[in-house]
C-alpha cells in the first residue's frame, strides 16, 4: 500500500464533523397564515388557537401572554488535535399584549423566524438559513 | 528513539480548540425612539418581540439583548488524571437594548454595546478544561421555558435563579449574561471537589 494512501486513511480515521439541532418550546404556529386582530381578538381566542403560553405577565394595567420557540444549532469538525464548534441559540418569539378586559391589544414578533414544519426530517444534515438571524458569531466579537 | 517516542506520545496529547457561540439575534439599535412618545406598540412594531420581560414600577421592561463568543484554547490532555489548559484570545461580545415602558409609552430606552474580556490562564482542570473558557460562563443561556425543570435545582441555585421562579419578572430582571459564579449567585457556585471528599 502506498505510504501516502495510509496517511490519508489514517488521518481520515481521525477525523469526524458534527452538524446538530434541537427544539424546544411551542410549535411557531403564530407564523401561520391567520392572524389575530387587534381590538377585536380575546385572550380566550388566542389561547384557543395556540394552546398555553410559555409564559404570563401581570403588568397591573396590561397582560402579555408570551410564546417561545428555542433551537439551538451546532456544527463542528474535529480532528482529533483540533476541533472547532459553531453554536448558535435562536429563538422565535411572540408577545400578545392584553388591555384589562382581555382583549388584544399590541403584537410583536422576534426577528428569527423559524422554520414552521419540521424541516429536519427530510434532510438532516443541512441546518436551512433562518431569517432575522447573524449567521456568524464572529461578526460580533470582531 | 526513546525520546522521539516520548515527544511523539507527549503531541498526541496536545490539542487545540475553538469556540464560536451565539445567543439570540442581532440587537436593534434605538434609534428614532422618543422618550415619552413613542408607543409601546410601535416598540413591538419596530424591534419586534423582545428576549425577556419584567414589571417595574413605571409599568415594564422590554429587554433586547445578545451574547457572541469566540474564543480558542490549546490544551495538554492527560487522560483520568485531569487536564492542563491554556487559553487565550477569548472575546465576549454583548449588546443590550432596555426599553422601560409605562402607561403604554416608552419612558426610557437604555442601550450598550460592550466587550468583555476573559483574559487567558493556565490550570490544571479537573472538568476537562472547560474551566478557563468563556463559555462556561455564558454559553448557556437561561431559556424561560425551563423554569419548570429549574425549580429542581438545589436551593441556593433556585433562590438566585430569576428565572426559575413561577412569577417571571416579579422581582426585578437579570440580563442574560450575568456570570452565573459572581455577585449573589455566589452561593450557587458548585462546591469545590475537595471540599466533597473532605466531607464524606
Amino acid at each position: 500500500m502506498p505510504r501516502s494512501l495510509f496517511s490519508a486513511l489514517a488521518l481520515a480515521a481521525l477525523a469526524s464533523c458534527t452538524v446538530s439541532h434541537s427544539r424546544v418550546g411551542d410549535d411557531n404556529r403564530w407564523r401561520g397564515e391567520g392572524e389575530f386582530e387587534r381590538g377585536v381578538t380575546t385572550m380566550g381566542d388566542v389561547l384557543e388557537e395556540l394552546g398555553p403560553p410559555a409564559q404570563v405577565y401581570d403588568f397591573r394595567e396590561k397582560i402579555g401572554f408570551f410564546y417561545m420557540l428555542v433551537e439551538e444549532r451546532r456544527r463542528g469538525f474535529d480532528l482529533y488535535i483540533f476541533k472547532n464548534t459553531n453554536r448558535e441559540y435562536l429563538t422565535d418569539r411572540v408577545l400578545y399584549m392584553f388591555d384589562r378586559s382581555g382583549v388584544l391589544e399590541e403584537v410583536g414578533f422576534s426577528r428569527v423566524q423559524l422554520p414552521r414544519e419540521n424541516v429536519y426530517v427530510d434532510d438532516p444534515w443541512h441546518l436551512p438559513d433562518v431569517d432575522g438571524a447573524v449567521a456568524d458569531a464572529a461578526e460580533d466579537s470582531e | 528513539m526513546k525520546g522521539l517516542l516520548v515527544l511523539l506520545a507527549f503531541g498526541a496529547l496536545v490539542g487545540c480548540r475553538t469556540v464560536r457561540y451565539a445567543q439570540f439575534e442581532a440587537v436593534p439599535a434605538p434609534a428614532d425612539v422618543v422618550e415619552g412618545e413613542t408607543t409601546y406598540g410601535e416598540v413591538l412594531t419596530r424591534f419586534g418581540a423582545p428576549i425577556a420581560l419584567g414589571r417595574t414600577t413605571t409599568g415594564f421592561v422590554f429587554i433586547y439583548e445578545r451574547i457572541g463568543i469566540d474564543e480558542q484554547a490549546l490544551g495538554v490532555k492527560v487522560p483520568d488524571a485531569g487536564y492542563f489548559g491554556a487559553s487565550e484570545g477569548n472575546r465576549v461580545h454583548r449588546s443590550t437594548l432596555l426599553l422601560f415602558g409605562g402607561d403604554g409609552v416608552l419612558v426610557q430606552a437604555l442601550a450598550r454595546d460592550s466587550r468583555l474580556s476573559t483574559g487567558s490562564g493556565v490550570q490544571l482542570a479537573t472538568s476537562g478544561g472547560k474551566d478557563v473558557l468563556a463559555e462556561k460562563d455564558y454559553g448557556a443561556g437561561p431559556s424561560p421555558l425551563g423554569w419548570g425543570m429549574r425549580k429542581l435545582n438545589a436551593l441556593p441555585v433556585l433562590l438566585n435563579d430569576r428565572w426559575g421562579a413561577i412569577e417571571v419578572g416579579e422581582g426585578g430582571f437579570e440580563l442574560f449574561d450575568t456570570p452565573r459564579d459572581a455577585g449573589q449567585h455566589t452561593l450557587s457556585k458548585p462546591l469545590p471537589l475537595a471540599f466533597k471528599y473532605f466531607n464524606k
